[in-house]
């Protein structure tokens, strides 16, 4: 199922946040909606490389986080699903470790203007 | 912003015994040995040094799914005394805390730890003290005895099997695989019987990605494990996670909701316990077409004289357990 079917996920152009939001080498959580269906996406950010991906772990269906904005990181731009362990890779999404080994984060297409993170197209 | 960024977890492991070849571990207070027959975890309490003694094969089987499941939901007991409680970004051990002889007389221990600390010595502690030939998520009668005895080799392709799960269903393009014979998956002895037959789905033209049906039971024949539900449909937040089941759970289960269970083949035995205090709730005989709905109070342990088939339902709505502890839901379901 594509990023995009869920009914709350944004459409291209909107604004993700703001690149200041993002302190560097750390997940941050972006919420479309305000309930339990919100569409939700962590923006992460390492020096100039900004990445987003549907904060969906695959295992279960879960967020990564289970209080908001507050995620588990590992050295090596990793984190781990605070639910069941499966850690993911920050760079490509792919689940390293746990119960979604072989699996992976869906990306959320982004493009950088200023210090704008702008939902990208595709 | 409250990112928490955890260190590579350092493992703290002894030499390996010259008596019996095996590690021992510690993770925090407490200590793990094992030795030809038994595991022995050790803590402090009122100053004197506690013990407690699980027979190794038990012990294994039960932290096996602890790692497995990621620590899982709630409670997962290794038995009366030992076990771990999620809390999602850390994990509890405790040993007697939810026992009373121990809790009345301030002789229990609970300390939690980083999750990737308490995995890594988990996991560590399974690659040592698993023998060559002895599978935790076998059935007794289908895996040796090798878990007997002083350390003869290990078994890391066992003990590092991860959890099966899909996005929306097996054998959709993108999606699990389906289990068949030429991916490893070949029929379970005690499923000869089923048939093999996939369903037949006509679809009206335009909505041919949009249907999709397996054959549960045929998938079911071909698990390769036990005690160890596999995620084979998600709708949102919920989960059908069926298994087959043969001997006894591992663990006592402790819930932190709701969980529901539909028997889909042969008997399974429940010994259902209050979650706090291990005492006696209710006794429940499942048989085929049977559905439960084990509360988010209890701690439960199955018994399954022959190989059987459950489904597990499973709420993965983020927040129930704290709707459960304030009072907020319910423990049950229903009231009668």
């Amino acid at each position: 199922m594509a990023w995009n079917s869920h009914r709350l996920a944004p459409a291209p152009g909107s604004l993700l946040c703001h690149l200041d939001a993002v302190p560097e080498g750390e997940c941050h959580e972006v919420k479309f909606g305000a309930n339990d269906d919100a569409f939700s996406v962590i923006v992460y950010r390492t020096g100039a490389e900004v990445r987003a991906w549907v904060n969906n772990c695959p295992h279960f269906s879960l967020p990564l986080n289970s209080q908001p904005n507050e995620f588990l990181m590992l050295p090596g731009s990793r984190v781990m699903c605070a639910y069941h362990c499966a850690v993911f890779r920050l760079t490509d999404g792919f689940c390293t470790e746990g119960p979604a080994q072989g699996m992976g984060l869906d990306r959320v297409p982004i493009q950088v203007a200023g210090n704008d993170i702008l939902v990208g197209a595709g | 912003m409250s990112t928490q960024t955890v260190k590579d977890p350092v493992v703290q492991a002894s030499p390996a015994s010259n008596q019996t070849g095996y590690r021992s571990f510690t993770l925090g207070g407490f200590h793990f040995a094992r030795d030809e027959y038994f595991v022995r975890v050790s803590w402090e309490a009122k100053g004197q040094k506690m013990t407690h003694i699980v027979s190794a094969d038990a012990f294994l089987r039960a932290m096996m799914r602890d790692v497995a499941w990621g620590f899982f939901y709630g409670w997962v007991n290794f038995d009366a005394v030992v076990g771990t409680r999620n809390l999602y970004g850390k994990v509890e051990m405790y040993c007697g805390s939810y026992h009373p002889s121990y809790k009345d007389k301030g002789l229990d221990k609970a300390e939690t730890f980083d999750t990737p600390l308490i995995m890594a010595t988990f996991k560590a502690i399974m690659a040592d003290w698993t023998n060559e030939g002895f599978d935790p998520f076998a059935a007794p009668d289908e895996t040796g005895m090798t878990w007997v005895g002083r350390k003869n080799g290990s078994n890391i392709a066992a003990v590092e099997r991860e959890r099966l799960a899909c996005k929306r269903m097996p054998g959709l393009p993108g999606d699990a695989e389906l289990r068949d014979d030429s991916n490893g998956f070949p029929v379970n002895r005690a499923f000869a019987d089923v048939t093999q037959d996939e369903p037949v789905v006509q679809v009206e033209p335009g909505f041919e990605n949009e249907v999709h049906a397996i054959n549960l039971f045929a998938y079911l024949s071909r698990s390769d494990v036990t005690w160890n539900p596999s995620v084979t449909a998600v709708c949102g937040r919920s989960l059908a996670c069926p298994t087959t089941e043969e001997y006894i759970l591992p663990i006592k289960h402790g819930n932190d909701r709701v969980e529901w269970f539909v028997q889909l083949s042969d008997e399974i035995d429940w010994e259902i316990e209050d979650k706090h205090t291990g005492a006696p709730r209710a006794k429940v005989k499942m048989k085929p077409g049977d559905v439960a709905a084990m509360p988010a109070d209890i701690r439960h342990q199955g018994y399954s004289k022959k190989r059987s088939m459950l489904l597990v339902w499973e709420n993965a709505t983020p927040g129930l357990p704290e709707m459960y502890e304030s009072g907020k839901l319910k423990p049950y379901p229903v009231e009668f």
